[in-house]
């Protein structure tokens, strides 16, 4: 057994195949190319591994005459080199293979969303550009393999818990909730702008998102617990903020609310008297620019609970976002259909190397929610705003954003003071002759 | 009826609505000119949407509406609506019922727009026409009647509920740690049952797919928390499976999966898989890896998608197989399942489908079921012809629950394997506690019909 752990371990992945292929490639390079053909981006229920396998078959022949080399990577996606001499075969293959996914958007939609099927290298003039994509696949598969391990690491717990402090239990939860009850958490809420960002990345104010800060919430609480360590615990804390947040929302003295506003609160939350109270005590004017974010997994959890509360939040004027959006999960939830009004999408480097056909899905969904829906939060920095820019994304929220805002601030205060002091030489001048 | 006088509950002093009705109604008949009524029929609606918390929003969705116009509103027992106006633009009252309606989008009642002649959701009197009156007294005479029936069942229901102790306080962080420790403890081998996945094979006999073995959580209850309602908050419940887990894990990973004769499969979380407890798991059963499904929760997949995707390739890598749990006929329309590329997915059926098989949306749905790969796709909760009908109009040939267990037992002249056979012998649970013990996400006492996570990381006995 001891045998077949360490045969697995030493087992190479196809990833690593390739890396070293390419490695190699570099002195026979000549003569050569590489067609990378993106069935990774492919509807999930035309990349299961038996369409993946008839894919790879059609090089078959060519692998067999020993014109090529082919690897099918986890992804989905099949790298084949092969001598220029049989171009021609390779080009039908491909050629096969996209028929065979002829029904598939990345196939059907080719021309309106500019996806790419194939993408083709002269392995000689380019390879430069071959060896940065193959080591930006391995990078993405080692880190994968990393996080798989970390997760499963005493050593990486044992960081993260000194870092972030003690994981929190039940008996924490208890006290933490018992102090809630009775504290003032008004200095704890904070208020972050999402914004439109122009061309010359000058930010305007869209809406504004209150929340609570656990950051903040744990050093004036419980310094050295990590409230987050356990999602269940914490999901448990958040309909306790949520409560907190509603009360301090309807004494408008204690938050100044100003303009469209935001805030994150659980669906149970929503259904319940403390959220009919929130709303008897909101304007019904104020309701309009208030958007309810809720979560992905909570929505979900209890799917009709949702159906009914967006209805009926909707219906008083609220609007609803779908928060915590990744690429993943905007691609396999039919937004649409679950009706809401704004889209928070993640930011996150990977969608950014994800290249243009990710990019491409993604533009397919802003669109299709049309315009002003979709946000992109956690921006931190200006790749994100590039990336959302790109994929018609026009309303930006995060750190990266907090910047821009403060940059601004301080060009418009710049800007008055060049004007005053424009001012006071030019009443200087005036004044001058006079002074003669 | 008006007349009848209440002995019993918290009506003792109150008149009940539909009293209320009848006197307005006797008003009415003096001088009926003007008056019309709108019956607002939410008590067909599906199980799912008549929850209480629901009828309360849509009965309030009528305060502006009343105060604002001549015009009464009746919640009725049944959770009905009656509307009584006088004299007010019909241009008006529309709006809100159809206010009202748009609460209820997927539900089948709402489908007919207001006013067609297939319009279940509302019926409108005419209180002028003595006809219309006569109509709606007598509507309201069977309401009042019926009610009172209901009444006294339900009082019954919770007299009973309340003896057999099953409310209880509910878990909160401060009993949650003792509890937590009590499971960490506590005897938990002989609560584990099993209940099989079966591929049914028209004219032939039920084909295990594989056995799924749990924990009898209504009996862990009982040992370790008897008074304590452990469906009160979904969150804290969830926190309860990653300590089942990990005692679930110690028991088979010591139990000789060779001996097994069918697949074994079982449901943790994704945090499990990635524990050190898993890994210890895995080096005890590691040659036999091939002959176990792991089941996720799509909520906990939700929650963290790469985490999911991390653990799916690492569980795949290894030889496991993976199951989605925890969707049903609802979810599927709201997202893809084929998206979550696992080896089976399995979609909780209930009776609140049935009804649901207009053409299009099972064309729809079948496309659903095809692109996740029908052979892979369970349906669960199987408790009755209805359901295997409406699973194979799907193109579904793999079941799980109670009815599918009894017709494989019919059929097989042989006698079951000796899990099965424990697991028949369990008296089959009322259909009232059926949903109640299984909803890990249901917090309320009267069973929410959930729409999503409502298997358990941990079944009770028998739940199908």
């Amino acid at each position: 057994m001891a045998e077949a752990a360490d045969g697995n371990r030493r087992m190479a992945s196809q990833e690593q195949l390739l890396v070293d292929y390419v490695r190699r490639l570099e002195q026979h390079a000549q003569g050569r190319s590489l067609v990378q053909v993106h069935l990774s981006a492919l509807r999930p229920f035309n990349r299961r591994d038996q369409h993946l396998r008839a894919a790879a078959t059609e090089f078959e022949p060519l692998i067999k005459s020993m014109s090529g080399q082919l690897f099918l990577l986890k992804t989905g996606d099949i790298f084949f080199f092969f001598k220029n001499e049989a171009r021609g075969q390779t080009e039908t293959a491909v050629r096969k293979v996209k028929y065979m996914f002829s029904d598939d958007p990345l196939v059907a939609d080719e021309e309106k969303t500019g996806t790419t099927f194939s993408s083709w290298y002269d392995a000689t003039s380019q390879f430069p550009e071959i060896q940065r994509l193959v080591k930006s696949l391995a990078e993405a598969e080692a880190k994968r393999l990393e996080d798989a391990k970390s997760r499963m690491d005493a050593r990486a717990a044992l960081r993260a818990k000194q870092k972030m402090g003690e994981p929190m239990t039940p008996e924490i939860l208890a006290r933490i909730e018992n102090s809630l009850g009775n504290a003032d958490l008004s200095n704890l809420v904070r208020r972050q702008f999402a914004c439109r960002i122009d061309d010359n990345m000058v930010p305007e104010q869209s809406f504004s998102e209150l929340f609570i800060s656990i950051q903040d919430l744990r050093e004036t609480l419980m310094p050295n617990i990590n409230l987050v360590a356990n999602r269940w615990l914490f999901q448990h804390l958040t309909e306790t903020l949520d409560r907190r947040m509603l009360s301090m929302l309807s004494k408008t003295d204690r938050v100044a609310i100003s303009g469209p506003i935001s805030f994150n609160i659980n669906i149970r939350t929503l259904m319940a008297q403390d959220f009919l109270m929130f709303d008897d005590n909101v304007a019904a004017s104020r309701r309009g620019s208030m958007i309810i974010e809720l979560q992905k997994e909570d929505i979900f959890a209890d799917l009709g609970s949702y159906l009914f509360a967006r209805e009926f939040v909707q219906s008083k004027g609220y609007k609803v976002a779908l928060d915590g959006l990744t690429f993943e999960t905007l691609q396999v939830i039919d937004h649409k259909r679950l009706g809401v009004d704004i889209l928070k999408l993640v930011w996150n480097g990977e969608l950014a190397d994800g290249g243009e056909n990710v990019a491409a899905q993604v533009r397919q969904i802003v669109e299709d929610a049309g315009e002003g829906k979709s946000v992109l939060c956690r921006c931190d920095n200006r790749e994100a705003i590039e990336f959302g820019r790109s994929v018609g994304i026009d309303i930006f929220q995060g750190r990266y954003v907090e910047n821009l805002i403060a940059e601004d601030g301080r060009r418009r205060d710049l800007l008055r003071l060049k004007r005053r002091m424009e001012r006071a030489e030019q009443d200087q001048d005036e004044e001058a002759p006079a002074n003669k | 009826m008006a007349e009848v006088r209440y002995s019993t509950g918290i009506d003792r002093d109150k008149q009940t609505q539909e009293s209320l009705l009848l006197e307005q109604l006797k008003r009415v008949r003096h001088d009926p000119i003007g008056y019309f009524a709108v019956h607002v029929h939410l008590s067909k609606l599906r199980p799912g949407n008549r929850q209480q918390h629901f009828l309360d929003i849509a009965s309030r969705t009528f305060d502006d509406f009343i105060a604002n116009n001549e015009a009464l509103i009746y919640s009725l027992y049944n959770a009905d609506l009656l509307l009584i106006c006088r004299n007010v633009p019909i241009d008006d009252v529309d709006p809100v019922i159809e206010k009202v309606r748009g609460l209820f989008p997927e539900d089948p009642l709402t489908e007919a727009p207001l006013g067609s002649y297939d319009d279940r959701f509302s019926t409108w009197y005419d209180l002028s026409q003595p006809d219309d009156l006569k109509a709606l007294t007598a509507a309201s005479n069977d309401l009042a009647a019926a009610a009172e029936v209901q009444r006294e069942e339900d009082r019954k229901a919770a007299a009973r509920q309340q003896a057999e102790a099953d409310q209880g306080k509910p878990l909160a962080p401060d009993n949650l740690a003792a509890i937590n420790q009590k499971m960490k403890t506590t005897q938990i081998a002989d609560l584990i049952r099993s209940q099989a996945a079966y591929r049914v094979i028209p004219g032939k006999k039920g084909e295990i797919v594989f056995r799924e073995f749990f924990i009898a959580m209504a009996e862990l209850k009982k040992r370790v928390a008897p008074n304590v309602n452990f469906f009160s908050s979904p969150w804290l419940f969830q926190y309860l499976t990653e300590t089942l887990d990990r005692r679930m894990l110690a028991v088979i990973g010591k139990r000789n999966p060779a001996t097994a004769p069918d697949a074994i499969s079982l449901n943790l979380n994704i945090g499990t898989v990635m524990s050190r407890e898993f890994q210890a798991f895995h080096e005890a059963i590691e040659e036999h890896a091939g002959k176990f499904i792991i089941e996720f929760q799509v909520i906990d997949i939700f929650a963290d998608m790469n985490t999911y995707k991390i653990a799916r390739d690492h569980l795949r890598e290894r030889g496991y197989k993976v199951l989605v749990d925890g969707l049903n006929p609802l979810a599927i329309n709201f997202f893809d399942p084929a998206h979550m590329q696992s080896d089976f997915l399995k979609i909780a059926w209930g009776p609140e489908f049935v009804g649901d098989e207009q053409d299009e949306k099972v064309a729809e749905m079948r496309q659903i079921v095809a692109h996740a790969g029908k052979d892979g796709v369970i349906l669960s909760r199987v408790d009755s012809q209805d359901a295997i009908r409406w699973g194979a109009a799907l193109g579904i040939t793999r079941f799980q629950g109670h009815f599918i267990d009894k017709l494989v037992s019919t059929m097989k002249s042989q006698a079951d394997t000796k899990a099965g056979a424990t697991a028949q012998s369990k008296p089959a649970p009322s259909p009232a506690q059926a949903p109640a013990q299984s909803s890990t996400q249901a917090p309320a006492q009267k069973p929410k019909p959930k729409i999503v996570a409502r298997a358990p990381a941990q079944k009770p006995a028998g739940s199908a």
